[in-house]
């Protein structure tokens, strides 16, 4: 079956495709590049058959020759980054060579193409992930803002509204009550210009004061009860309108805690946040503030027109004739506003921006005498967004005076033509005024009704993406077959694992090994090498695409994931600590631990003397992400916690990379001492750190490159032994540049030298970024 | 460009020891596999890579070789000096390694929920996309060049704001 061919091939090029082919040969996928082979944006179609690859332009003339890259002598392809886009590149015996160029836009269906490729010329099943989103919304086919959410133009009110009214479940007599209060305060709203008709049609000319007192008192009787419902009413909805942004922001924040490491990468924490927060709020608001305007106003505005029809059907359809041209200039203006109000946030935020980083860095700008440097692009930026703040508020300033006399316009009409129904005698003078009274009332809301649109549709797709998260699909915490795992031996394999974060750039490829339990490992390699990875999905934070990763012989997805990461200990290279005391830190993997265990676990990790000598001891607060400690002391804590739910398989993940070398020493003897007893996985740059290890992994591009003891590595004189000899060799270097005390050249060390013919760079004022 | 690396040698080169291959004798000839072949002077690599140093605010600045794998060979200070087919080659390899593209038209240009949303004619063709938020996507090279880089990573390029039609413009100075 042919593959992403949602697309279906142009019929010339089909039947120019089927000469090309092969008895018995068949097409297994095909689709078309947003790149043509001169990197315009035009079509550029792959096809790739159970025997080769074929890559052409949209029109491939008869006789024209399309690239071809067979089976027999492919090794793998792969995609190589570039800017902006990629290259799907065929890795052959003979040497690499470039299938097609395609933009970011479709990084990933290449990435899942390759994938495919690198299946189907192996022989292999075709396993294609079916998840991928092409950054247009398939039911409009708009552009999606953000290609991991649904689109804003698609917003389905109606689904979202039952949803939403869900929430009011719980608390639905006080919401049915509400809405009575609701009703009954509106409807007391229409009362008075009635009340004053007959003040002037009645009381004032029949010269009755009783009833002139009697109206009066009614009128203060809707006043105080107008006043006393809105109160009630008001903090009614406060209340329910907070409870169920609680009840969601809860909802939505369990969801989240649960979900997959993917989701989390995808997402920046501050998109995360703005779901829990933001969006919750945003719907909170329009519960509270929105959806009650519009109710209310609604009923209003329909009261209003049902009485004055009762009173002057004609003047009634005099007063509708602007609403329409109302709505139109206000969504005209709302859209111009939309336009000025984002140029104005630009600015804002560039100004905000350039400040942050003008303070933050001032050592930077006073160590380099830049002051002036800086307050000149200060001045820029702030001209800048004056001028746009002007223009927006100058538009403010035209608006409300505008409205004002449209609306005033309204009333003289209805002065005009209902004057002269008074003067007919068609009209008494008391419904004149109440009309005039009814005007206002119908009038005031439509300035702000083209806004509801806006508003509704914020908050809908608000709750949109709110839903969204809450029914993505959870971690399987415990699948229907999952295994129990208390007493933990610490046996490891990886059995041909492969993973790729992102489609088509494989972080690990084809892993295998066996760790018996209690054994301590070295994992060494490169940035990027893939170690890291290695570690993640040993925890489970992420799923393998291929192959099999088992802990005690049962595969880890088989595993209850509770066990698992419970017998699994990890301390990152940039541990993370909550913002609160040192002992609650360190408890945090082991709710419930008594106090001596704690001690003991900090004991453990070389941590309990430098506790004991901060002033609060173990009720130290650490700060915010545990800034208040040094970089080694931070580790510290992180192994103390990891040691204390006495893990049977502990993972270091370059734990003493940042710390200097006799913190490192501290850490060194406290994970000795920790290794003695269980599985101990410790990646590290420093390699003399590993020299203890039972065996050490070599990690070079996502492979498993060599394994060995550090003296076997060393006699087999491969990737380990250079990387050894590199390190000696950047230390012997260090230590001798350190001991140059004079920077030749004859310059000091101030950093004031003469730089006289940079070469090509002094040009950096000239062209560094004036903006 | 100004003057060569090899002659006016400041301090911090004389300490580090960056020694620059000679523009004027080095030869880039493209491979079929997308790599070059370098020649400078009795140096010779089959399959290597070069890339601008700073492509954006000085192309013509300095370039740098590499294996294939990214392991840094050499750098070339003065470009001018290299021969022109050398240049061309160079001029190609850059052209494929960064796919960002130039508007020339600026058909709409709307903000909406969060997002602005741009149909543009480019060198490359007509082309839609969208982009969430300034200070990410939006960088102001100088006063009047802007690089774009839309949701996906796919980059644009405004050379030069004044140039375009004043309808273009419009759609620009409206919204930034």
């Amino acid at each position: 079956m042919t593959q992403f061919s949602k697309q279906a091939l142009p019929p010339a090029l089909e039947r120019n495709l089927r000469k090309l082919l092969a008895p018995g040969e068949v097409t297994v996928m095909h689709l078309p590049s947003d790149l043509t082979e001169e990197l315009a944006f035009s079509e550029r179609w792959l096809v790739v058959t159970n025997r080769r690859i074929l890559a052409f332009p949209a029109a491939l003339d008869d006789g024209a020759k399309p690239l071809e890259v067979p089976f027999k002598g492919l090794k793998s392809v792969e995609i190589v980054p570039v800017v902006g886009g990629g290259v799907l590149v065929a890795q052959e015996k003979t040497g690499t060579r470039p299938i097609l160029h395609f933009t970011n836009s479709q990084t990933a269906i290449f990435g899942e193409i390759a994938k495919g490729i690198n299946q189907v010329s192996k022989g292999k099943k075709l396993e294609l992930s079916t998840e991928i989103r092409s950054g247009r919304c398939p039911k409009c086919g708009r552009l999606l803002p953000d290609p991991n959410e649904r689109c804003p133009f698609c917003v389905r009110y109606f689904q979202a509204m039952g949803r939403i009214i869900k929430y009011f479940k719980p608390y639905a007599w006080r919401t049915l009550f509400m809405i009575i209060v609701i009703s009954l305060a509106t409807s007391l709203q229409l009362i008075p210009p009635i009340v004053t008709k007959h003040i002037v049609d009645v009381a004032i000319p029949t010269k009755d004061v009783f009833l002139l007192g009697r109206l009066i008192l009614v009128f203060l009787v809707l006043n105080v009860a107008g006043a006393g419902l809105s109160m009630y009413n008001g903090r009614q909805l406060a209340w329910l309108g907070g409870r169920i942004g609680a009840d969601i922001r809860s909802q939505v924040f369990r969801a989240v805690e649960r979900l997959s490491m993917k989701f989390f990468d995808r997402r920046h924490t501050g998109q995360i946040m703005a779901r829990v927060m933001n969006d919750s709020g945003t719907l909170q608001n329009f519960l509270v503030d929105g959806f009650p305007f519009l109710a209310q106003n609604v009923f209003i505005m329909l009261g209003v027109v049902i009485i004055l029809t009762r009173y002057s059907p004609t003047l009634t359809l005099l007063i509708m004739l602007p609403v329409p041209f109302l709505f139109l200039g206000q969504f005209l203006f709302w859209k111009f506003v939309r336009t000025l109000a984002h140029k104005f946030w630009n600015q804002w935020s560039l100004l905000n921006s350039r400040l942050n980083e003008s303070i933050a860095g001032v050592r930077v700008v006073k160590a380099f005498s830049a002051e002036s440097r800086e307050i000149d692009k200060f001045d820029r930026y702030n001209t800048r967004m004056f001028n746009s703040q002007f223009k927006l508020d100058q538009f403010w300033a035209v608006f409300w005076p505008g409205m004002s006399v449209f609306i005033s316009m309204g009333v003289l009409f209805v002065w005009f033509f209902g004057g002269q129904y008074v003067m007919k005698s068609t009209m008494t003078l008391g419904t004149l005024i109440a009309f005039i009274n009814y005007l206002w009332m119908f009038y005031g809301p439509l300035q702000w009704f083209s806004q509801v649109n806006n508003w509704m549709t914020r908050a809908f797709a608000g709750a949109e993406r709110i839903f969204e998260t809450i029914d993505t699909t959870p971690e399987t915490y415990d699948p229907p077959d999952a295994v129990p795992m208390k007493d933990c031996k610490g046996a490891v394999e990886f059995k041909n694992v492969t993973f790729a974060y992102e489609k088509g750039k494989p972080a690990l490829k084809d892993v295998t090994f066996k760790i018996r339990p209690g054994e301590l490992i070295g994992l060494v390699g490169k940035s990027g090498s893939g170690k890291s990875t290695l570690l993640s999905l040993l925890c489970r934070f992420y799923a393998t695409e291929e192959g099999e990763i088992r802990v005690d012989n049962n595969p880890v997805e088989r595993i209850k994931l509770e066990d698992l990461r419970g017998n699994i200990g990890i301390v990152l290279q940039d541990p993370f600590l909550f913002s609160t005391a040192i002992y609650e830190n360190i408890a945090y993997s082991l709710p419930g631990a008594g106090r001596s265990e704690v001690i003991t676990a900090a004991r453990a990790a070389n941590a309990h003397e430098f506790i004991m000598g901060k002033p609060d001891a173990y009720d130290s607060r650490v700060g915010e992400r545990g800034n208040r400690l040094s970089g080694g002391e931070k580790q510290r804590i992180a192994i103390a916690r990891a040691v204390l739910q006495n893990p049977r398989i502990l993972v270091l993940d370059e734990a003493t990379s940042s710390v200097d070398s006799e913190t490192e020493a501290k850490i060194q003897e406290a994970m000795n001492r920790l290794a003695r007893s269980r599985t101990t996985i410790v990646a590290a740059h420093r390699l003399s750190t590993l020299r203890n290890a039972n065996r050490i992994f070599v990690m070079d591009e996502g492979k498993l490159a060599e394994t060995g003891s550090h003296d076997e590595l060393m006699k087999k004189r491969g990737r380990y032994f250079r990387l050894v000899k590199a390190q000696e060799e950047a230390w012997k270097k260090a230590r001798k540049n350190l001991s140059v005390v004079d920077f030749p050249g004859g310059g000091s060390t101030t950093g004031k030298h003469d730089y006289n013919g940079g070469g090509g760079d002094d040009d950096e004022g000239k062209h560094g970024g004036k903006r | 460009m100004r003057g060569n690396m090899a002659e006016s040698v400041s301090p911090v080169i004389r300490f580090f020891g960056t020694k620059p291959f000679d523009g004027s004798k080095v030869r880039l000839s493209a491979n079929p596999d997308g790599t070059v072949r370098v020649a400078a002077g009795s140096r010779v690599f089959r399959r290597a890579r070069v890339r601008l140093g700073r492509p954006l605010y000085a192309p013509d600045s300095f370039a740098a070789i590499t294996s294939d794998k990214g392991k840094e060979l050499g750098l070339i200070f003065d470009l001018d000096k290299m021969p022109a087919e050398s240049r061309k080659v160079l001029a190609e390899a850059e052209r494929r390694y960064d796919l960002t593209c130039r508007i020339l038209k600026v058909h709409s240009l709307y903000h909406q929920f969060g997002a602005a949303f741009w149909d543009v004619d480019t060198d490359k063709g007509r082309r839609q996309f969208v982009i969430r938020g300034t200070t990410e996507h939006i960088r102001w090279l100088e006063e009047d060049r802007m690089l774009i880089t839309d949701v996906n990573g796919t980059r644009f390029e405004i050379k030069n704001l004044s140039s375009l039609d004043k309808k273009s413009q419009t759609h620009i100075h409206l919204l930034f």
